[in-house]
């Protein structure tokens, strides 16, 4: 069982969730969960892809910060074009390559 | 030829660009066992590529090893285990590993483990003459239409267009 939490909102908020409520056909207290559930995970994909974008974390460690499989994720930074190793090593790969 | 460390990131560009087949056949592929757990997982989820990619497993294509050092690399560079098996076997076996993910290029590069990804394989191909011009411009510009980094592939797409003027 969670825990109630007091909130003070503001009257534009407050007629967000009734309005919300009312469309979906949900009590205010399920409107404002959802709303916290999709915040969170907008939230968690953002920091994922910040992170991964900083080079701090892999694609399969991002992932796991975004709550995501690693394919899910994948196509994520798929969608962004972010995916490939370090431009600025492009140089040093393609002279490597020709020890392969 | 030493083999070819294959990580799930370039398995999947290579599917995307119809870079597989002509990998497997230039290359001795070897993958690990974290890698195949999560090719599976891919499929179970839908994806049309992992199933590609287990197909090349099944018919032996890609061999599937498992890395003596595993965990070692796991704890001395706090990284996920499937990260650090493809890093372990490409160490084990002083090979190249294919990768598209930034972090562990990083890594590599600090182990001093040498390291392709797919732009640059398009650009291998064509260095040995498997790919025209335009055939290669063409696979990396399917890379970027398929979310690969749009730099690394405009990179090379000078160098072949270099290439093709001094040629």
């Amino acid at each position: 069982m969670g825990e109630a939490v007091y909130v003070r909102l503001t009257d534009q908020e407050l007629e967000f969730i009734n309005t919300l409520s009312k469309e979906q056909k949900i009590t205010r207290s399920e409107a404002i969960k959802k709303l916290v559930d999709y915040a969170a995970e907008g939230l968690k994909r953002q920091k994922a892809l910040e992170s991964y974008k900083e080079g701090k974390t892999t694609i399969r460690e991002s992932a796991e910060i975004a709550g995501l499989r690693y394919f899910e994720f994948f196509d994520i930074l798929a969608k962004e074009n972010l995916l490939g190793t370090n431009p600025e090593n492009t140089e040093l790969v393609l002279e490597g390559m020709e020890r392969i | 030829m030493k083999p070819l460390i294959l990580n799930t990131s370039s398995s999947l560009f290579f599917t995307k660009i119809g870079l597989l087949r002509e990998v497997v056949e230039q290359f001795e592929v070897i993958t690990t066992k974290e890698i195949y757990d999560e090719i599976f997982e891919g499929i179970e989820i839908g994806y049309r590529d992992a199933r590609i990619v287990m197909q090349f497993i099944e018919d032996k294509k890609i061999k599937i090893i498992t890395a003596k050092n595993t965990e070692k690399i796991e704890h001395e560079f706090k990284i996920k285990k499937e990260d650090a098996s493809v890093i372990a076997l490409a160490q084990e076996k002083e090979s190249f590993l294919a990768t598209e993910d930034r972090q562990i290029e990083k890594i590599c590069i600090a182990m001093g483990i040498p390291i392709i990804n797919a732009a640059a394989m398009v650009f291998l191909f064509w260095n040995r003459k498997k790919y025209t011009n335009t055939q290669a411009i063409l696979l990396l510009d399917l890379l970027i239409k398929t979310g690969y980094n749009r730099q690394i592939c405009v990179q090379i797409m000078e160098k072949i267009l270099a290439g093709e003027k001094n040629g």
